[in-house]
């Protein structure tokens, strides 16, 4: 045997041993009623609900956020988020929040949003004649 | 889902025919010429070029190659035709073009015009396709003897490119997507096309990306498409190779391309690193975001290509591997494109572009690129006609530790494709296969998870660049200078201890193992840190090791040292790393306890009302008000840097920008000040929402002397006053005016008085009012009623809330994050040493 060949076979287990060790640190989809039985983080995917309290008060602590959220399979829950809220939140049409149960509430490290238009913003902005403020917005048909 | 109709025919009855007013249909007609030309010319290219390979050494190969360089040269010529005018289009902002639309607007300034031109899929498509053509026209002069197998497939992949801006369906399949499409044919639906006159009313582009609003996109972009294109032609000179089944003669054409290759591509990344770093939230200038992964793996893809090479220059072996990096190297630059352009990042990635319905196109070339040259590999080693090394590589040979050196790459490489590509396992194992109970995500702490491996690799890379160098090649016999291998060391263990303790670095990052999967046991954290002193070392070794080879072996011979001064560069780009990103310090803690690490992650946003200062770090931080400059709003931070005896030593202001743009996301763009030594940082994560500010009303019945609350003030009711002062022009005849003077005393100390008057119309008995406000305070307070038995009033106190002025901020210092841009400079300097050396010149 060559030690080509053995560096290859070291390469080879080496790889093998590098994505099994790296799958572990990989997050799943989960509901926060499944999320209580698992240990580690988990990505829940839903929506905010929105005539449910939002916290977020800037004075008192800029880094607490909660607020309450309905994932997919209708379950509601507290999420605490340790970082400042983004911005236009209310607006989100879509939520991931990436974290684990602490008891009754989800505490998440991170919150991805799908918000309307939030790449493609095909809006004409017209000049308006008359007014010379006054600018009239027309939505396009996608 | 894409309705539009495109423009077909070039030569349409639309010029001017239908009757829109003030339109440059010329310009689009123009181009889709050039783009048709383009696409025609590098095809004839390909296959004139084909034929003068097919042809070589026979009378008919002259004649196949001028067809080809005529045509090669023709779309060279329309893609910069094409170039040119999007630029026209853009620069005079004419509006009815999509792109010019929808990517700018008449404020930008110049710089910016130009970032616009490769905001959009269609202008990065042509970016790279003028690079190739550039490239190619330098490559028909120093090819010599390589350059038909060469530019057929380098004229090949331009025609690839040329249909990604096509705009054209054939069949009902959109073939590419052209940046001269018309605004009214895009959004044909849109009611405003019904007017002939419509270019006048819109009032502007709809602008670039403020992120993009930033030096270094004007920059960046053009030099990282340098890089893109520039992979190219190492693979197109290996398959070249391949296809004549000539092993030696392509080795002295790759080795200069290859170089080029990985300083263009280099420079590309670092450039992008500093634009991510000086205008993006990321806190540093990599963050792991899958868009830099992607084309940050085809570089390492060409470094390991490099040094097998150049294992293959000197001994004969690695040719394989070579072959591979190669192919590997140009398929990962396809790969990464259809990965950011499909869409398929999208929920990963922040900086991904969307679908345009090319994801069939871009995944075609992809298998064609991916099948043909492995094809061509198999083939040739299946003839036996890549010879192979009977001999085997010695231990103490430089060969050996090279190979090593590209399979660490290698295995770096994997890391980041395999969780890169986590969308695309979605895809395949859960939605197509569904092999996967789950969908899976990326890790928790993107960051830590690809650092954890990274920092071992990274540790064996630098170590190696310093010592094997000291190695020879092929002999097997250790050289007498090679005891400098071992004396650079001492001196780097030295140093970096030194670096250690002068500094005062501790590294507080902290490992997770995590196998919970398994059992709920296995999931600890501990703080594991010799693995950052062993890349401190490691980097040192890497710089000293170097040097002292440039010194103590090469005598300072500058025309063979550029692999050296690469390394060198690496090294110090390494210590960069480790320095600014392990030792960075996020000022703005708020003085959360430094015990739980979460919290100190996690704690980072300070919140400054305007006009208050906090501690943060060694620095006094005011916010001190706001400066808007046309659609950008700045927030001017101030910050004082005092001595012991509270003199003050130093004081700047830095200016970060956000807004809420119109899709309601916050877009910030940070500002830093910049030291020799280290960077300090401000970015805001948060403004307040002044969009609904709230109004209040409050009812108190009064008695004189009676004292109630309003918002951040105390009021005294100190009586009626018959006699009160009436507002100018009041007419008062026929009236009953009653005044309540009201003694306001804010919480912080400050007086001011209102008087609120009940007016009754002594004929009429009819009742109104007149506020009294005070402005300063957002106060207004009303006499809703009067009693007159018992001598109360009834005070309705208005509150509106005012604007709301305070940042929520970020501040972090980063040590010697100059190293990092002075490292990438010096690494990519060596390469272009060497290409320069490596030329061809015969």
């Amino acid at each position: 045997m060559k030690k080509v060949h053995i560096l290859l076979l070291v390469l080879l287990a080496a790889g093998v041993g590098m994505v099994i060790a790296m799958s572990f640190d990989w997050t799943t989809y989960a509901t926060f009623n499944q999320s209580k039985e698992r240990f580690r983080a988990v990505n829940v995917s839903g929506y905010l609900v929105k005539n449910k309290e939002m916290v977020y008060d800037p004075e008192t602590d800029p880094n607490f956020f909660s607020f309450t959220m309905v994932d997919d399979s209708a379950t509601e829950c507290v999420v605490v988020y340790k970082g400042a809220k983004p911005q236009d939140f209310e607006r989100s049409e879509k939520l991931v929040v990436k974290g684990k149960m602490d008891g009754e509430v989800f505490r998440c490290s991170e919150i991805s949003m799908k918000c309307p238009s939030k790449y493609v913003n095909d809006n004409i902005v017209l000049k308006e004649k008359s007014d010379a403020d006054g600018t009239v917005t027309i939505q396009a048909a996608p | 889902m894409f309705q539009h109709p495109i423009l077909l025919h070039i030569f349409s009855e639309r010029f001017g025919a239908n009757g829109f007013l003030n339109e440059h249909l010329w310009l689009g007609h123009l181009g889709h010429f050039f783009i048709v030309l383009t696409l025609a010319a590098s095809l004839l290219a390909a296959l004139a070029y084909f034929g003068a390979e097919f042809n070589r050494n026979k009378p008919d190969e002259t004649s196949w190659r001028n067809i080809a360089r005529t045509a090669f040269f023709t779309q060279s010529a329309a893609i910069l035709g094409v170039f040119i005018l999007l630029f026209i289009m853009i620069l005079n902002h004419w509006f009815e073009y999509h792109y010019a639309w929808r990517h700018s607007s008449t404020d930008l300034p110049l710089k910016y015009i130009i970032s616009s031109f490769w905001e959009g899929q269609e202008g990065s498509f042509l970016l790279w396709m003028f690079w190739l053509a550039a490239m190619g026209c330098v490559a028909i002069f120093t090819l010599k003897d390589y350059e038909s197998p060469t530019m057929a497939i380098i004229s090949l992949t331009q025609f690839f490119l040329a249909t990604m801006v096509l705009g054209v369906y054939v069949f009902g399949f959109k073939l590419g997507s052209s940046p001269f499409i018309l605004l009214r044919d895009q959004m044909a639906d849109a009611p405003i096309f019904q007017q002939k006159n419509y270019l006048e009313m819109i009032q502007d582009g709809n602008g670039l990306n403020i992120l993009l609003q930033n030096y270094w996109m004007t920059i960046h972009p053009p030099v990282l498409f340098l890089g893109f294109a520039s992979v190219s032609f190492p693979f197109a000179i290996a398959l070249a190779s391949l296809l004549r089944a000539d092993v030696t003669g392509w080795v002295r054409h790759a080795l200069p391309w290859t170089l080029f290759a990985i300083a263009s591509l280099g420079t590309g990344i670092l450039m992008g690193g500093a634009w991510a770093y000086e205008s993006l939230s990321f806190g540093g200038f990599w963050a792991w975001d899958p868009v830099e992964n992607m084309s940050f793996v085809p570089w390492i893809m060409l470094a390991g290509g490099l040094h097998t090479l150049l294992v293959y220059k000197n001994t004969k072996q690695s040719l394989v591997s070579t072959y591979l990096f190669f192919i590997l190297g140009f398929v990962l630059v396809l790969y990464s494109t259809y990965l950011t352009r499909s869409g398929r990042l999208g929920e990963t990635s922040v900086h991904s572009f969307t679908d345009d319905g090319l994801e069939p196109q871009l995944l075609a070339y992809l298998s064609f690129f991916v099948i043909t040259p492995f094809t061509l590999l198999i083939i040739r080693l299946v003839k036996k006609q890549l010879p192979q090394q009977a001999k085997e590589e010695d231990f103490w040979s430089r060969e050996f530790w090279m190979f090593i050196g590209t399979l660490v790459l290698l295995l770096s490489a994997v890391q980041m494709l395999v969780t890169t590509s986590i969308p695309i396992w979605n895809l395949l194992f859960f939605e197509k296969w569904q092999l996967l109970k789950t969908k899976i995500a990326p890790p928790e702490d993107a960051v830590a998870h690809y650092n954890s491996i990274q920092i071992w690799l990274g540790i064996l890379i630098a170590a190696l660049t310093a010592a094997v160098q000291y190695l020879a090649y092929k002999t097997g016999r250790v050289p007498a200078t090679a005891k400098w291998a071992a004396y650079t060391f001492g001196i780097a263990f030295a140093l970096s201890i030194g670096i250690a303790l002068g500094m005062g670095i501790h590294f507080t990052h902290q490992y997770l193992i995590d196998l919970s999967a398994l059992s709920e046991k296995l999931y600890f954290k501990f703080p594991f840190i010799s693995p950052h002193y062993l890349f401190l070392l490691a980097s040192v070794y890497a710089v000293a090791g170097n040097a002292g080879y440039l010194f103590a072996v090469l005598k300072n011979n500058w025309k063979v040292s550029g692999g050296s001064i690469s390394h060198f560069g690496l090294g110090v780009f390494l210590i960069g790393v480790i320095l600014s990103q392990g030792q960075k310090q996020v000022i703005s803690t708020n003085g959360v306890g430094m015990k739980d690490f979460d919290a100190k992650e996690r704690a980072e946003n300070v919140l400054l009302l305007r006009d208050s200062t906090e501690t943060m770090g060694e620095y006094a931080v005011t916010y001190i008000g706001k400066e808007e400059l046309k659609k950008n709003t700045f927030f001017v931070v101030k910050y004082e840097r005092k001595a012991a005896d509270g003199t003050i030593k130093e004081t700047f202001e830095l200016r970060p920008e956000a807004s809420v743009m119109k899709e309601g996301n916050l877009n910030a763009n940070p500002d830093t000040k910049h030291y020799l030594t280290k960077d300090v940082f401000t970015h805001i994560t948060s403004i307040p929402d002044n969009r609904t500010l709230k109004d209040s009303v409050m009812t108190n019945e009064v008695a004189k002397g009676d004292t109630f609350f309003a918002p951040n003030a105390y009021v005294v009711f100190k009586g009626f006053n018959p006699q009160p002062t009436l507002p100018v022009g009041f007419d008062a005849n026929g009236k009953l005016v009653v005044g309540a003077e009201l003694k306001v005393q804010t919480m912080q100390g400050a007086n001011y008085t209102a008087m609120p008057l009940f007016i009754i119309e002594m004929k009429t008995n009819q009742v109104s009012t007149l506020p009294g406000e005070i402005k300063e305070l957002g106060l207004s307070f009303d006499i809703a009623n009067l009693n007159p038995a018992t001598e109360k009033a009834t005070v309705l106190t208005r509150y509106q809330e005012k604007p709301a002025d305070f940042v929520i901020m970020k501040a972090i210092v980063f040590p010697y994050i100059n190293l990092v841009w002075l490292g990438g400079i010096i690494c990519f300097s060596g390469a272009l040493l060497s290409m320069w050396r490596r030329r061809v010149k015969d």
